[in-house]
């Protein structure tokens, strides 16, 4: 990691959420908190643990979200819109936002207050999909992928 | 959602949550939320041009944070303090499996 240079991270970083946003890799965008946590862990600096974190956690609502959506024809057309609207939404919410939080860290000049902003439209994004997969129905469907 | 509601939502999901048995994402997403709420509220208080009702709700939303705030605060030193007892009781434990070893 400390052989890469910090263009050379973004540029990797952005490819990996590009196959999210194009094919729907999902497996290609959880490596991107693990590569902040590899980076934090090199550097010893806090604030990628604090993304790490925070981006890991979306990416996991997210893909909780995503199994929903998948087993979504089980539900009436209504829920389906609803579902895939959260899911678009927040997709292109979350990997914009941990696209802006990466080249913001690696710049020199990061400001915390900003890094709080971008991780705070994650954090909101995360805590609305936990909210949606609490309701009835998707927490249903839910269980029926899990125990699957 | 208005920034009051989602300040709210947040205390209680900070009453309820376990930090023993919760993801570290999902705690910090919660100090994460609380800390960028705080920061637009604070936004709208110093804008001129915002409404009475806009200030009104977000200075309900920084008291509600303020509240989170405390709570995580309260869930922490909880947890702080129960693996304390837990650790007293494995060495209490100890010493007394020492003593029945011993007198044997």
């Amino acid at each position: 990691m400390d052989g890469l240079s910090r263009d050379e991270i973004a540029k990797y970083v952005e490819e990996l959420a590009k196959s999210f946003l194009v094919k729907d890799s999902i497996s290609d965008f959880m490596k991107i908190p693990d590569i902040m946590g590899i980076y934090g862990r090199v550097k010893n600096d806090p604030k990628w643990f604090v993304a790490e974190n925070v981006v890991g956690y979306a990416a996991y609502n997210l893909n909780k979200l995503r199994s929903v959506r998948k087993a979504s024809i089980l539900l009436d057309r209504e829920s389906r819109e609803k579902i895939e609207a959260l899911y678009d939404e927040s997709k292109s919410k979350i990997v914009e936002n941990t696209i802006k939080a990466i080249k913001l860290m690696l710049s020199s000049d990061a400001n915390s207050k900003e890094l709080v902003e971008i991780l705070g439209e994650i954090a909101l994004t995360s805590t609305k999909i936990s909210d949606f997969l609490s309701y009835e129905e998707p927490s249903k469907i839910l269980n029926m992928v899990e125990e699957e | 959602m208005k920034i009051n509601e989602v300040a709210r939502r947040l205390l209680r999901k900070a009453k309820t949550i376990d930090i023993f048995e919760s993801k570290a994402g999902e705690v910090l997403d919660i100090i994460i939320t609380a800390l960028y709420i705080e920061i637009q509220a604070k936004e709208v208080l110093e804008t001129e041009a915002a409404t009475e009702e806009e200030r009104r709700e977000a200075e309900q939303a920084l008291k509600l944070i303020s509240e989170v705030k405390k709570e995580i605060v309260k869930q922490y030193v909880l947890a702080a303090r129960l693996s304390h007892k837990q650790r007293r009781a494995r060495r209490f434990f100890e010493y007394k499996t020492h003593r029945v070893r011993g007198a044997k």
